[in-house]
């Protein structure tokens, strides 16, 4: 049930407020990624057609107010809201833009600081249902110890998963946990317990930061190239629950693990390729779990193997195929609505092979999978040209 | 689906635990950690097939993967009439 692109669409200019956990305004920190997507690309904001805004907190118009930092060229700009997967959603909206004929450029930004939100802990306090007190980390972690009977996963493998992506962050100057020294497996099984059996150096880091993404068609796309090769969007897909056996209807936070197996199913068929095409992967990795059960419905690798895939080193840099190459939700950081728009940020950056020391070597084809509550899943591909 | 058709079903107080986390860092809600330092949280495989979430009392000594539970009440407040209001969670059947 894979929805189409009418044209094909291409990444032109990406950029970043590095994440962060010191209280920044969103609106500068989106200001700083927006200008520096539009320096990548070559372009002025005059270009842009459309302006896709993801944030989570902020408030009523705040998209909008901020558009008007780039210039009041009175574009349509639209607030785009789905949790976790708030900023892959902006970019899908704008990449269905221009690939569905609205505009020949637009932009995907996306601004947040999770601190500053209510909702997430920082409300007054509320009667209790029984589903108020069930927050992500329990979910995940309900996972991780279901996980743990059926195949034996230990929480050492948890571990190693966490201790990879730290390490991979330590050369993302976009990162907001760079550790001076490398994380060890160790380390992270003696953080204090969040929620067994997941410890603080698991959960994805909580904070602030911005990011932004331009696309355009091809015609824009090879005008402002400039001697780079270009970024094609292979796929965008985005799903919403379907009904599952042990369906889980309250607060399911990353909802039954059927979705991201049809998302990206949806997605390798859009792109005419398959799981072995790969050369990257960033997914939602809020906690260790996660990326160990995507390496599966990604289809990495067979159900039940992905525990091998972590002893074996497939998924770290160097490895067969990098997952959390910037250092995942984990490490790199997870604000809330530029989450999403990281990954296309990083992703680029190693298809173009511009991705300094953390570089995947001859990295084509990479892709992006971003689960949020409620439930929705986004997976974009992209790959290089030429 | 809208429109199916749908029955009525009450729901059994026992079931078989599916899966089961304890939580160390409270965010949301007013629940009393008591002297556990946490609260135990789980999914519950009711006989009828479906599965229902609430917290466990007790600590992660007190039940595992397939132990039998059993609903029990606890109180969490008043509301504004000052009339007591309670919500369930569900404890290890030995």
């Amino acid at each position: 049930m894979g929805t189409r692109l009418g044209q094909p669409v291409y990444v032109i200019g990406v950029g970043m407020h590095p994440f962060n956990n010191d209280g920044l305004p969103s609106a500068s920190m989106a200001d700083v990624a927006g200008m520096t997507a539009l320096a990548d690309a070559g372009i002025e904001f005059r270009e842009v057609g459309a302006l896709y805004n993801g944030y989570l907190g902020g408030g009523v118009t705040s998209g909008v107010t901020i558009a008007k930092e780039f210039g009041l060229t009175g574009i349509p700009v639209t607030h785009v809201e789905n949790a976790s997967a708030t900023g892959s959603c902006a970019f899908g909206e704008a990449v269905h833009a221009v690939g569905g004929g609205r505009v020949d450029v637009a932009m995907a930004l996306g601004f947040d600081d999770m601190n500053r939100m209510r909702g997430l802990g920082g409300g007054k306090r509320r009667r209790v249902g029984a589903e108020d007190i069930m927050l992500p980390a329990a979910f995940f972690a309900m996972w991780a110890t279901r996980r743990m009977h059926e195949v034996g996963t230990t929480e050492r493998t948890f571990a190693e998963i966490a201790a990879k992506n730290w390490n991979h962050a330590r050369s993302n100057p976009m990162a907001q946990r760079r550790a001076d020294h490398e994380v060890t497996v160790d380390e992270v099984l003696a953080s204090t317990m969040i929620s067994y059996p997941h410890t603080s150096m698991m959960a994805c880091a909580a904070g602030g930061g911005a990011a932004a993404a331009i696309v355009a068609t091809r015609e824009v796309a090879e005008r402002v190239a400039d001697g780079r090769p270009l970024v094609r969007v292979a796929a965008s897909q985005q799903r919403s629950e379907t009904y599952t056996d042990g369906h889980v209807f309250l607060g399911a936070v990353i909802g039954p693990a059927q979705m991201t197996r049809d998302t990206a199913g949806d997605a390798y068929e859009q792109a005419g390729l398959g799981p072995g095409d790969l050369d990257l992967v960033q997914v939602h990795d809020a906690f260790p779990v996660e990326e160990l059960v995507y390496y599966e419905l990604l289809g990495i690798c067979g159900d039940g193997d992905g525990d091998r895939l972590v002893a074996e080193g497939a998924t770290r840099l160097g490895g067969r195929i990098p997952f959390s190459t910037d250092g995942g939700l984990t490490a790199r950081g997870h604000p809330g609505g530029p989450t999403g728009l990281a990954q296309i940020h990083e992703t680029t950056l190693q298809l173009r092979h511009e991705a300094g020391a953390r570089q995947v070597d001859g990295a084509r084809t990479g892709l992006c999978h971003m689960a949020g509550a409620g439930s929705v899943c986004v997976v974009h591909i992209l790959q290089r040209e030429g | 689906m809208s429109g199916a058709t749908v029955a009525d079903c009450d729901l059994s107080p026992k079931g078989v635990l599916y899966a089961w986390t304890f939580l160390h860092v409270p965010r949301m809600g007013s629940i009393s950690f008591d002297d556990t330092g946490g609260y135990g949280v789980g999914q519950i495989d009711l006989p009828e097939g479906v599965r229902i979430q609430a917290p466990l009392v007790g600590t992660p000594d007190d039940w595992q993967i397939g132990t039998t539970m059993a609903l029990t009440t606890f109180p969490v407040g008043e509301d504004d009439e000052g009339n007591e209001i309670v919500t369930f969670r569900f404890e290890a059947v030995h």
